[in-house]
């Protein structure tokens, strides 16, 4: 996306983009006083010396009153965040930042780098308005992960009985648990077993559509009963999770919020137009026009949520020589036989090529290239294929092209993982691509005719593979996890007030936090300053703590049991 | 004593339960402010106890709300808690007499600064410890509930020491909802002579104490009730209850009403609009005209409508220690694990039911999947009952009716304590024998008096074979349990002397630490004949409260603060053993040793 760059009046350049001016056209170093004031203003009541973040960069007019007027007054250290690389390098170009740039730290990033979080007070991260016009999900995510500081959730994950989505919900459950969050993730795995067998006992169209939705709203069942009795402060479904709209309905109102991320291609499947209006928030893997559609369809709160990788699983292997050999090939394609890719990777059948996944005919032009005759391929053989093979290929999913999808958008999971892996793959242009991955981070093709280009470029350069494979993953590790998606999801979440204030909160809070709070001279800080060795403390460790504490029990511990007892 | 401090925050039900603590602490401390503190919802209730000179309302369920509302940080919550302790007052109270009988209450008494307390409190070391003996029985009979037959009323009023008659609830009904429930009779078309005056009141006769009342007249004052003929007596109903197992169906209270407006009565509804669902089941039951009340009561009016009423069928309520608080007589409706014995209504004549069965009354912890109880009580039997109290009957014939249940009438013993005495006579229990044997150990032990009336009790019981089958097997149990206490007493007794002596307790620590590990070999074993032999289990229960409430620093000190512990224990076997012979079968011609205490 370009940025336009205007004249002010007072002739200052004043960035435009997607028509939104980002400064005051007629005077953006006054606009930026004004602003800079009223945020020190509400510094002021802040802790003096902890880091303030200014989300939104523009060209820096309202940073730099407000740089100086806290240097003036022996503040910390202050951090800009910009997303967008076209904002940085036009005001780059306009040497708008020359003199600020050794003055502030300059950060990018869908979420904030871990010493930043840590360090700045949710009070301290300040919002240029203007900015956030641009991207107000993402604006509001970013700023929602400082106000989730020491924020313990319950998470209720739901994932579908089967399919491409069902590790997904294990991986998001385990991200919420390294946040520190309690996370369960409703595993109807188990249960696929019977769904498929109904269609067993009848071949008629209708009565399996009738059963299956019999099945879904039993499963549905399962998933109210199950969130009533764990109490979450959320319900997390994944797409083709077995939760009818009358569930969803339900879980509102027993007050429990509903958040469900569409990691599938809204035109390619309808069935979100019924549920995203029932949802509380909806996280479509698609930005543009998915957002405008599901709005229109009644989704309250959209926000487009990129899929990821774990680490954990997805990771670079040591393989055996016998490993090796049966997963290994110069160039290989995982996934299901969509009809593109039927057409398109039969193109590649001059070289040692080998077909992963579900539904492909062992038949054809590609007898001998599909393995394991077209069955499903588990998560840890898929990570052993990656690691094994010297080209993997990754061709966007699509029921009606030829190919490569001109206008395809989404970037699948498949392209996250294989990254993580530390492997190599060539994958089709996707829109949504340039903001994920770098140039020298991924590999793309455009056709066929590309992408054999491509394949033997790559096969004959190891050196180049290893370095674009290493760079990826590095972005992988530092921007694309689980863990950095549900941070963004869960600031989101808080920021629209989709969870309750008091959602959460399991009690944790940092110590230093609380010895200011409580007034650095009083009984109660003088208290809780033995604590300090630890980050966080809650109150149940308060409690645990008098329990096994011997001495007089002071006024203040009584205080904290008797808190404990009235329910804190 | 100037300042005095009542922890009340309980139900309505208790309030009125603990207004003669009140009346007592006030006539032994005339000059001492009365600080009371209650629930926000049940501060009417104060307004009509004149014993009170203050008081201070926690909205606890606000207090729940702020303490839990984990968006506020912590130092918010606690500076909140913070604040409403600091609400009683800075204190240091002379007494603090805590009725909250829970942690939540002990860490009241922690936070408030005291010179003396009675009830729940935690000691400087953060351990629980129960002050005051009537409390501690309190405690006591909270975990052996079946053995007990003393009133809650009696157990936390006698904790001010120097009382001789029976208590008296108090209620005092304004002139304002008097004029109120004048007026809304009247609109009723209830007219003045249907009421109960005022100037006979039931069961608060504490001129009478101790003696049994022989009076046959209407216990309502008025002219009589005859069948059919006015005037009409005004019965009140009270379906509801705050815990559900505790209520009799609906639809048989729609049935009583039914029958008791068949048999002249004018019946009115009571309950609060949370009852609503209920009281229209009792309506449409009942198919009859009723003054209908439900929702239209504060706790003040709820006084004055009952002062005109003659009589209140209720299950377990708030409402029927108002009644009896404001004179007004009670047939009281027992089932699952509300007791009369333990909260029936307080007064002399009130009647109760309850179930005879095996299981009643249950435990509080019970869960029951069918609660049979609440389906045993006939309605004809409780329309017997109520239509006996109205005539002021002091039995009702024996028949079919009560094969299913026990009927109970209240009096007072001769320490004036409420008892209640079967209507029927029964045979005698295991239980109801340790009952019976229970109520004299621990009015002599912690009265000084047994209070016995065993001349009236052998009236009650069908003696025979039976007695010697039931108290046999509870000899030898008092026995043992005595015979370790004993030996308990003697080993601290020892360790108190020997840290006593020159030179410290270091000077013998050898010795004493072997007697140590002899009084922890003789706890486990008196905890093992409290397990395998039941009925010693609330003196065993009593025991424990007592150890927990040793304090101090000293060895000597505290060696002898557990060999009295001992010694109480001694003595309450052994006075359990004497009186399991106050009931010797007038057949056998042996004389009752009912008085031979032993001490």
């Amino acid at each position: 996306m370009k940025t336009e760059v205007v004249s002010s009046r007072t002739g200052r350049p004043v960035p435009v983009v997607q028509g939104v001016t980002l400064h005051s056209r007629y005077d953006p170093v006054a606009e930026g006083e004004a602003w800079a004031a009223a945020a020190a203003e509400r510094l002021k009541s802040s802790e003096r010396q902890s880091p303030s973040i200014v989300l939104g960069l523009g060209f820096g007019y309202h940073i730099r009153p407000l740089v100086r007027m806290i240097e003036a007054s022996g503040g910390g250290p202050v951090a800009v965040w910009e997303p967008r690389r076209e904002i940085v390098e036009a005001a780059r170009a306009e040497r708008a930042l020359e003199d600020l740039s050794p003055r502030i730290r300059l950060i990018s990033g869908r979420n904030p780098p871990a010493d930043v979080l840590k360090e700045t007070p949710a009070e301290q991260v300040l919002v240029h308005e203007p900015s956030s016009r641009l991207d107000p999900g993402l604006y509001d995510a970013y700023r929602g992960q400082f106000m989730n500081r020491g924020r313990r959730f319950r998470v209720l994950v739901v994932g579908p009985l089967y399919g491409g989505t069902l590790e997904i919900a294990g991986y998001a459950a385990r991200a919420l648990r390294s946040l520190g969050h309690e996370a369960e993730w409703l595993d109807f795995s188990t249960l696929a077993g019977p769904f498929h067998s109904v269609n067993d006992f009848t071949k008629d169209p209708a009565h399996r559509s009738k059963l299956n939705a019999l099945y879904a709203q039993f499963c549905s069942g399962v998933i109210v009963a199950r969130a009533l009795d764990y109490k979450p402060d959320l319900v997390f479904s994944l797409a083709q999770a077995p939760l009818i709209p009358e569930a969803i309905d339900e879980l509102r109102r027993h007050g429990i919020p509903t958040a469900f991320w569409f990691v599938e291609d809204f035109r390619h499947m309808a069935y979100w137009k019924g549920l995203v209006s029932r949802y509380d928030a909806v996280f479509p893997f698609q930005a543009g026009e998915c957002l405008a559609e599901m709005g229109a369809a009644g989704a309250r709160n959209v926000h487009y949520l990129p899929a990821a990788a774990d680490p954990e699983i997805h990771r670079p292997l040591v393989l055996s020589r016998a490993e090796q050999e049966t997963f290994g090939s110069d160039v290989s394609f995982m996934g299901a036989a969509y009809y593109n890719r039927r057409r398109m990777l039969t193109g590649l059948i001059d070289f040692d090529f080998r077909i992963w996944g579900e539904g492909w005919p062992d038949a054809g032009p590609l007898e001998g290239a599909v393995q394991r005759n077209g069955a499903r391929i588990a998560a840890e053989d898929a990570v052993r294929i990656y690691n094994a093979t010297k080209i993997n290929v990754n061709l966007h999913s699509s029921a009606y092209h030829e190919g490569v999808n001109p206008v395809g958008d989404s970037v699948n999971p498949r392209t996250f993982e294989i990254a993580a892996c530390g492997g190599f793959q060539l994958v089709d242009k996707r829109s949504l691509l340039p903001d994920l991955f770098g140039e020298d981070e991924m590999a793309t093709f455009d056709d066929l005719e590309t992408l054999r280009d491509g394949v033997r470029r790559y096969l004959a350069d190891p050196e180049a593979r290893a370095a674009m494979a290493e760079r990826g993953r590095a972005r992988i590790l530092a921007e694309h996890t689980y863990t950095h998606r549900m941070a963004e999801m869960f600031g989101f979440l808080t920021t629209r007030g989709v969870l309750k204030p008091s959602a959460g909160s399991d009690g944790y809070e940092r110590v230093e936090d609380l010895v200011r709070l409580a007034g650095r001279e009083s009984e109660i800080s003088a208290y809780l300053s033995r604590f300090k060795d630890r980050e966080r403390i809650s109150l149940d460790e308060i409690v645990a703590d008098i329990r096994k504490g011997g001495g007089a029990l002071s006024r203040t511990e009584g205080l904290f049991l008797l808190l404990k007892e009235l329910g804190g | 004593m100037k300042e005095i401090l009542v922890l009340a925050i309980t139900r309505m039900g208790d309030l009125i339960q603990q207004t003669p603590l009140l009346s007592a602490l006030r006539a032994r401390h005339p000059d001492a402010r009365i600080t009371v503190l209650v629930e926000e919802k049940f501060r009417d209730v104060c307004g009509g106890v004149p014993f009170i000179d203050r008081i201070v309302a926690w909205d606890k369920a606000g207090l729940v709300r702020e303490a839990s509302d984990s968006s506020r940080s912590l130092v918010d919550r606690l500076r909140s808690i913070e604040a409403a302790v600091r609400e009683i007052g800075p204190g240091p109270f002379d007494l603090i007499v805590n009725m909250i009988h829970s942690q939540f209450g002990a860490l009241i008494v922690r936070l408030v600064p005291h010179r003396e307390v009675w009830g729940m409190t935690i000691d400087d070391e953060g351990y629980r410890a129960i002050r005051s003996p009537w409390l501690r029985y309190f405690f006591t009979a909270v975990s052996h509930r079946r053995l007990n037959t003393f009133n809650l009323v009696d157990m936390y009023r006698l904790n001010v020491p120097g009382q001789t008659g029976p208590g008296r609830l108090v209620f005092d009904v304004s002139d304002e909802a008097r004029k109120w429930a004048g007026e809304f009779l009247g609109e009723c078309g209830v007219r003045s002579s249907e009421r109960r005056g005022t100037s006979s009141e039931f069961g608060v006769r504490s001129s009478e104490a101790g003696s049994s009342r022989k009076d046959p007249s209407p216990p309502h004052g008025g002219g009589g009730w005859v069948r059919g003929k006015p005037p009409a007596p005004l019965v009140a109903i009270q379906p509801g209850a705050s815990k559900e197992e505790r209520r009799w169906p609906p639809e048989r209270f729609g049935e009583l009403a039914r029958t008791l407006a068949g048999a002249g009565c004018r019946v009115l509804l009571l309950g609060v609009e949370g009852e609503r669902p209920s009281a229209e089941i009792v309506k449409r039951t009942a198919g009859v005209d009723m003054i209908d009340a439900v929702g239209k009561t504060s706790i003040d009016r709820l006084g004055a409508l009952l002062e005109n009423v003659s009589l209140l069928v209720t299950n377990d309520t708030g409402t029927m220690h108002m009644a009896a608080a404001v004179g007004t007589g009670v047939l009281m409706l027992s089932m699952c694990h509300s007791n009369p014995f333990e909260t029936g209504p307080y007064g002399e004549g009130h009647w109760a039911v309850s179930p005879r069965l095996a299981c009643y009354p249950c435990e509080f912890s019970t869960e029951c999947p069918d609660r049979v109880c609440t389906r045993m009580i006939p309605v004809e039997a409780v329309a017997c009952a109520a239509k006996a109290m109205l005539t002021g009957a002091e039995r009702v014939d024996e028949g079919p009716v009560w094969a299913s249940v026990d009927l109970w009438r209240t009096s007072f013993d001769p320490n004036g304590l409420l008892r209640f005495r079967p209507l029927f006579k029964r045979s005698l229990t295991a239980e109801r024998m340790a009952q019976l044997v229970y109520a004299r150990t621990w009015a002599s032990f912690l009265f000084g008096k047994p209070g016995d009336a065993a001349e009236e009790e052998r009236e009650d019981y069908l003696g025979g074979g039976l007695l010697e089958n039931v108290r046999a097997p509870m000899v030898r149990p008092f026995e043992m349990v005595a015979e370790k206490a004993g030996r308990g007493a003697a080993a601290a007794a020892e360790v108190a002397r020997l840290a006593g002596e020159a030179g410290g307790p270091g000077h013998r620590l050898d010795e004493i630490e072997s007697l140590g590990r002899a009084l922890r070999e003789l706890d486990a074993g008196i905890e093992r004949i409290a397990e395998t032999e039941r009925v010693t289990a609330p003196l065993v229960r009593y025991f424990l409260f007592l150890k927990e409430a040793i304090f101090g620093a000293d060895v000597a000190g505290l060696a002898g603060q557990t060999a009295a512990a001992y010694a109480d224990l001694e003595r309450l076997a052994k006075l359990s053993g004497t009186f399991l012979h106050f009931l010797e079968d007038p057949a056998s011609g042996a004389p009752a040793r009912q008085h031979a205490l032993t001490s």
